[in-house]
């Protein structure tokens, strides 16, 4: 009798779970810079090879900027979970959060998804449908202390460590290689410089026109508090239009004709590549031939792929980039990716952060970005603080 | 500086500045003379105190406003103590600066010359017992990138000054409290005391108050990067003066006649009430 009771309650208890199964959408936005490790983390934790998505763009979804996951989480059993993804850039995220700003741009979750990732508005697939909602997370390359709004209280922190690059622009001469503070604060208020200052090479009379992101971007806040600029200080940068793709050869894939950005920049380091990875021989400002090259920056994921399209990469302060050299606190262009969340969240928002949270790290890859349990060095300070032993430093620590 | 009747014109425009309904923005135009207050230290350390001086090239042709406002309301709520009026604090300082364009004047850039200005012309404040009295910057003291990246960190500070609220008086404070983000490029950020003003103005631009008199000077330096498009030509890299400003013990702010014209202006006076009387 008691067994007939409990089966027939368990089997009630099952179907008033299974009846209330839900759809829950959580949404996060912030650096693009980290978007393809918070991309491949959001597909992790919903279940991997399972999980549905679709983005936008011609990038991937490595480089997309708004993306759509499904899947399912162990946290919230028979629910289906949705992730949507709007990568506007790290400060301007996190005001979002804090301003519960309810325009920020996702994809609608009516939008079709697959395991192979539908790329919407490419080929055969439907044009993407926008709707507008509250994020309640930022993934941002700097701590919030260098955001609009320094002061807002979050829930979170860092999540791993992610490494920049500088590079010069597709047919730069090879001796163009290092980036120092000192060249990068003289390029960056002036916004050009002759190119011996980077070769030695006198009798060449090319500029190297800074490029750049915009304010607002985590990557700009932490290159310009890595070299001691200022993450707040004004800058002067040059764009460029440009045309076919960022593997076409000259002529096909060229500059055109670049314009000040004055204080402004590119919307994402996307944009940033693509001014990288074409030659600007034919390069005209005011309707003059212009003999430059641009140099600028890119995480490491952007970076290595605009490398491969003609980008050359810059040691910075004469030391090459590589994930062991970070590591060692040789290589310093780097900063805490933060993950935050807006302290007034659901029980439901709770439970979904700690799940992500934990799942993040072995998401990322070791290279584009760092587990923070692979750092024996610590940054002290906040961003552009110096580089130190950490507890775990293998060495004697001083 | 020299009489003119463009003056009137000029003072009814910065008249009409300086009365600003209260809570209305703080009206700046790129290029305009910005003066600019901090204390060192204490009361109102953590406070910037601004007032927009009107367009430089007034005061280069003599056809600025002498009688400019008064914001005494304001650097009293901003740096008085209970003890000590602003004026008689020495870690109060103040200095004025302007800058229209910061492409290099050579480079391929280089958007021309604006009412005589080329590009990266300056005018920068330097410290002065008396009008006319200050040290001038000498020939090639600012280098044209120094300039350059000069305008580059006021551009930063500028781009602010629309965001603040105008006070009664015409003046606009910047708070580091309510205002961080903005902190990062203010008036106390820029002018490391003593440091370089805007990074790279050797010495800096400031004077102090603490002192005996009842009006504290500045001489104005009009600070060239090149003389093509320049008229006048002044000189490169150095500074031509152009006026001095007096901050009063009262919170006036006055331009003050240079001392030659100063001398004119009363053998005028002179000359007109003797005619009268003949």
């Amino acid at each position: 009798m008691k067994l007939k009771i409990s089966l027939t309650c368990g089997i009630l208890a099952l179907a008033i779970t299974n009846s209330h199964a839900v759809t829950r959408v959580f949404d996060i936005t912030g650096a693009t810079a980290f978007r393809a490790s918070a991309n491949n983390a959001i597909i992790s934790v919903l279940g991997g090879a399972t999980t549905e998505y679709a983005y936008i763009g011609t990038k991937g979804i490595a480089g997309t900027d708004r993306a759509i996951f499904k899947g399912t989480m162990s946290a919230f059993p028979g629910d289906v979970i949705i992730v949507r993804a709007s990568w506007s850039g790290s400060t301007a995220g996190i005001k979002a959060v804090a301003d519960q700003d309810s325009t920020v741009q996702f994809l609608e979750t009516t939008n079709p998804m697959s395991i192979t990732g539908t790329n919407l508005g490419q080929g055969a697939n439907p044009a993407p449908v926008y709707t507008t909602a509250i994020a309640q997370w930022s993934f941002s390359d700097v701590d919030k202390l260098l955001s609009e709004r320094p002061n807002h209280t979050f829930a979170g922190g860092p999540v791993g460590v992610v490494p920049f690059m500088f590079l010069a622009g597709e047919g730069a001469p090879a001796a163009l290689d290092n980036m120092t503070d000192q060249l990068h604060a003289t390029l960056w208020s002036l916004g050009q410089l002759p190119i011996a200052f980077f070769t030695g090479d006198t009798a060449d009379t090319t500029l190297v026109l800074a490029t750049g992101r915009n304010n607002g971007s985590g990557t700009r806040a932490t290159i310009l508090a890595e070299t001691q600029y200022g993450a707040f200080t004004t800058v002067k940068q040059f764009n460029a239009t440009f045309q076919g793709t960022t593997t076409d050869p000259f002529p096909t894939g060229k500059l055109l004709v670049a314009s000040s950005f004055g204080n402004n920049g590119h919307t994402s380091n996307g944009l940033v590549r693509d001014v990288l990875t074409r030659r600007s021989d034919d390069l005209t400002f005011n309707g003059n031939p212009l003999d430059a090259v641009f140099v600028s920056y890119l995480t490491i994921s952007d970076a290595l792929a605009a490398k491969t399209e003609g980008a050359q990469e810059m040691t910075y302060n004469g030391v090459a980039f590589s994930a062991e050299n970070v590591k060692k606190g040789l290589y310093t262009l780097w900063g805490y990716q933060q993950f935050y969340r807006d302290a007034d969240a659901t029980a439901q928002e709770v439970t979904f952060d700690t799940a992500f949270r934990a799942a993040i790290p072995a998401t990322l890859n070791g290279t584009d970005a760092i587990a923070l349990t692979q750092m024996s060095i610590v940054r002290g300070g906040g961003d552009g603080g110096p580089v130190a032993p950490g507890d775990n430093y293998p060495l004697a620590n001083p | 500086m020299k009489f003119n009747p463009k003056r009137l014109i000029v003072a009814a425009a910065a008249m009409a500045v300086a009365t600003q309904a209260a809570s209305a923005a703080f009206t700046f135009n790129n290029g305009d003379l910005i003066l600019g207050f901090q204390a060192t230290s204490g009361m109102g350390s953590t406070k910037n105190v601004f007032f927009n001086l009107g367009s430089p090239i007034a005061y280069r042709d003599g056809t600025g406003v002498a009688n400019i406002g008064n914001i005494s309301t304001t650097l009293n709520a901003v740096f008085s103590t209970q003890t000590t009026n602003w004026y008689d604090r020495s870690d109060v300082y103040f200095g004025v600066i302007a800058n229209l364009n910061t492409e290099s004047p050579t480079g391929f850039d280089n958007p021309g010359q604006v009412g005589g200005d080329p590009s990266r012309t300056f005018y920068l404040s330097a410290p002065a017992t008396a009008p006319g009295s200050g040290l001038s910057y000498a020939p090639n003291t600012f280098a044209s990138s120094s300039l350059g990246t000069a305008g580059s960190n006021l551009a930063g500070l500028e781009a602010n000054l629309p965001g603040f609220t105008t006070e009664a008086d015409g003046a606009a404070i910047l708070d580091q409290g309510t205002q961080p983000v903005q902190w990062n490029n203010s008036w106390t950020i820029r002018n490391p005391t003593p440091g370089a003003s805007f990074g790279t103005l050797t010495g800096g631009i400031q004077q102090n108050f603490g002192k005996v008199t009842d009006s504290t000077y500045v001489d104005l330096q009009r600070v060239l990067a090149s003389n093509t498009g320049a008229n006048p030509t002044g000189v490169i890299g150095g500074g031509t003066y152009e006026t001095t400003f007096a901050i009063g013990r009262n919170g006036s702010i006055t331009a003050v006649p240079e001392p030659s014209t100063a001398l004119l202006g009363t053998l005028g006076v002179l000359a007109l009430l003797r005619r009268r009387r003949a």
